[in-house]
């Protein structure tokens, strides 16, 4: 059976593209526009890899990333953002999150962390 | 008469007695044949046959011969021995009457038996062991049958041992063959042919079972062999060979099985690992994606999943190119660049269009497509720049900019060249051998380029379409006008307007925006 990847971000154009390769790659891939209800099924669920964008509404993909690893601390999570240097993305690492992938995010270095 | 003392009979005599006296030791331990009674009798017959030819010149007997016969009755030997002096030479009927009556009829050497003879009686001297009969063994029936070319069946690549350094990456498992390469030969039906021994027995042949090898797929007689009617991989198995235009890797592509270059499609179900190459006469199909590597296809290039390039990966298409995705990669294709989801930090160079699909955003790097693109997303709010040149063969601008750098450098060697020509220079021959190559090699970049400006198309009516975004930073060259989008933009189409000599940005059309 092919790992499980879990996508939040509320661009919608990412998550379909996200979805449409690695789904295609033999994947299984759940994605989520909304923050809240992709944390909630990332603490419901298990997922080999969750990639969350940094900035969404509601809520950021640091408040994300801590309410996931509280619940689940072994929880690999890479976080998307356009701005590395961002102090949000900064947050999410001091969390626990796995590492940054700098938008636009390309696919091979989403391939070594799966493969990892 | 006198006698004078006969040396000749003492010597016989004396020896006579002897004899007699070892012959009646013998007699006298017969009752106990011991080791040594035997070692006697062997060194007895030793030293005669040591002593033969002493003897023999003692005896006075006729020319003879002996004949002996193999095992397998298809020899007969024989040993000449030449007559005393005045006694009767040998004769062709010393060998006729033992040869009748040993039963010796077949393949009787009566030139060899004359030649010895002779030589025997002139030469006075024992001939040995000749070979004056020989039988001689059937030979098998044979059926009309095809034998592949030694060469295919063990064909390897041999290593360049002077280099020392060996590529792996260049051997290759696959025996390649060109069209009109000669595959199998042809060999006629064998007639049997009975055999017999020495003595006249017949030897029956047998007619050989040939496990037949017909030709398949790709290959065509001429006369007497079978040859490719077309470039591509031989194969064969015990009942059949055949020329495979489609070359089908269900193995990843690494050093065990080196870079790939077969003159037909090649359909790669496995990866092509990092640095290797494919080279394809046709088309390629890759069914997985595609990890920085040199895929060189004369057609198409399909990649069911998408290319990673790396930054170092490298494609050439002579024709269209599908994809998922392209990641990090040079792209160049004649035709068509099409792409499901998104081309990222890639250069694509398309001599027709580059279309991406309903969910296709390009991000990052620069695409060069001569007739247009289409897509959902140019560039990103944040992302690297994005460049887009349309309306011009980049392919063939980039070599005639190519010429245009090596014409500057000639002339400024030339000039080089006349200083020194001017200023006296030593190796004045060699100074002027030189410039004469340099004007030469002007000569031909300037006809290339001649020919080269006829293939320089426009497409002024080149255009960009984007059926939802494009963002800031990205720059568009139509015909080498060129156009900074400085606001986010949604379903507009980026045309030039010839008259005015700049691009326009017009809302796309509702069909436009259909996928």
């Amino acid at each position: 059976m092919g790992k499980k990847v879990l996508v939040i971000d509320d661009e919608q154009m990412i998550l379909d593209a996200i979805e449409t390769i690695l789904e295609d790659m033999g994947y299984h891939v759940a994605t989520f526009s909304n923050p809240l209800e992709g944390e909630k099924e990332a603490i419901e669920n298990t997922y080999d890899l969750i990639l969350v964008d940094i900035r969404m509404p509601d809520r950021n993909g640091a408040e994300v990333t801590e309410t996931i690893l509280k619940a689940k601390p072994d929880a690999k999570i890479l976080i998307l953002t356009a701005h590395p240097t961002h102090p949000l993305a900064k947050k999410a690492l001091d969390w626990g999150a796995k590492a940054l992938l700098k938008k636009p995010f390309e696919i091979s270095k989403i391939l070594d962390f799966l493969k990892g | 008469m006198k006698k004078s003392k006969d040396f000749a009979s003492e010597d016989f005599i004396h020896s006579s007695e002897q004899f007699l006296k070892e012959l009646g030791d013998v007699d006298s331990i017969s009752e106990e044949f011991t080791d040594q009674a035997d070692e006697r009798i062997s060194s007895g017959i030793r030293q005669r046959f040591i002593s033969s030819e002493d003897e023999a010149l003692d005896i006075e007997i006729d020319g003879y011969v002996e004949i002996y016969t193999s095992e397998d009755e298809m020899k007969a030997e024989a040993s000449f021995y030449p007559a005393s002096e005045g006694k009767k030479p040998i004769d062709l009927y010393d060998v006729e009457n033992p040869l009748r009556s040993k039963g010796i009829v077949h393949g009787i050497d009566w030139d060899v038996i004359k030649k010895v003879i002779f030589e025997c009686n002139t030469e006075q001297v024992p001939i040995t062991d000749m070979l004056i009969a020989n039988g001689s063994k059937p030979i098998n029936e044979v059926p009309e049958h095809l034998i592949v070319e030694e060469t295919l069946l063990s064909q390897k690549k041999s290593l360049d041992l002077e280099s020392i350094r060996v590529d792996f990456r260049q051997k290759s498992p696959f025996v390649l063959v060109k069209k009109g390469d000669g595959l199998a030969r042809l060999v006629p039906q064998q007639e049997g042919v009975q055999g017999a021994t020495i003595f006249g027995k017949v030897l029956p042949y047998i007619s050989e079972k040939i496990s037949k090898i017909e030709p398949g797929k790709n290959t065509e007689l001429e006369e007497d062999r079978i040859v490719a009617s077309c470039d591509g991989r031989f194969e064969y198995n015990n009942r059949v060979f055949w020329v495979n235009e489609v070359l089908t890797l269900e193995r990843d592509i690494d050093y065990r099985t080196g870079n790939i270059d077969f003159p037909g499609d090649v359909i790669i179900n496995g990866q092509i690992k990092d640095g290797f190459t494919v080279k394809s006469g046709g088309s390629v199909y890759c069914n997985t994606t595609m990890d920085a590597s040199e895929v060189i296809s004369a057609k198409d290039l399909v990649v069911r999943l998408g290319v990673i390039g790396r930054k170092t990966g490298r494609v050439r298409v002579g024709g269209m190119m599908r994809a998922k995705f392209i990641e990090n990669c040079y792209v160049e294709a004649t035709d068509s660049v099409i792409v499901d989801v998104g081309i990222l930090n890639s250069a694509v160079h398309a001599g027709n269009k580059v279309e991406l699909k309903e969910k296709g955003v390009v991000v990052g790097g620069t695409i060069y497509a001569q007739n247009g693109i289409v897509a959902t997303q140019l560039g990103t709010e944040m992302g690297p720049k994005t460049e887009i040149y349309c309306g011009t063969n980049y392919s063939v601008e980039q070599k005639l900019k190519w010429i245009r750098d090596k014409n500057v450098e000639i002339a400024f060697k030339l000039k080089q060249v006349e200083r020194k020509l001017t200023g006296g220079s030593e190796g004045r021959e060699k100074i002027l051998e030189l410039q004469q190559k340099l004007k030469v090699a002007l000569h031909k970049l300037n006809e290339a380029a001649g020919s080269l400006i006829f293939q320089l198309d426009k497409n002024e009516k080149a255009e960009i379409m984007v059926r939802d975004q494009v963002f800031p930073g990205v720059y568009i060259e139509i015909c080498h006008v060129s156009y900074i989008v400085s606001h986010s933009m949604r379903n507009v189409s980026f045309k030039l307007d010839k008259a005015k000599g700049k691009i326009i940005p017009e809302p796309l059309s509702l069909k436009d925006r259909i996928i």
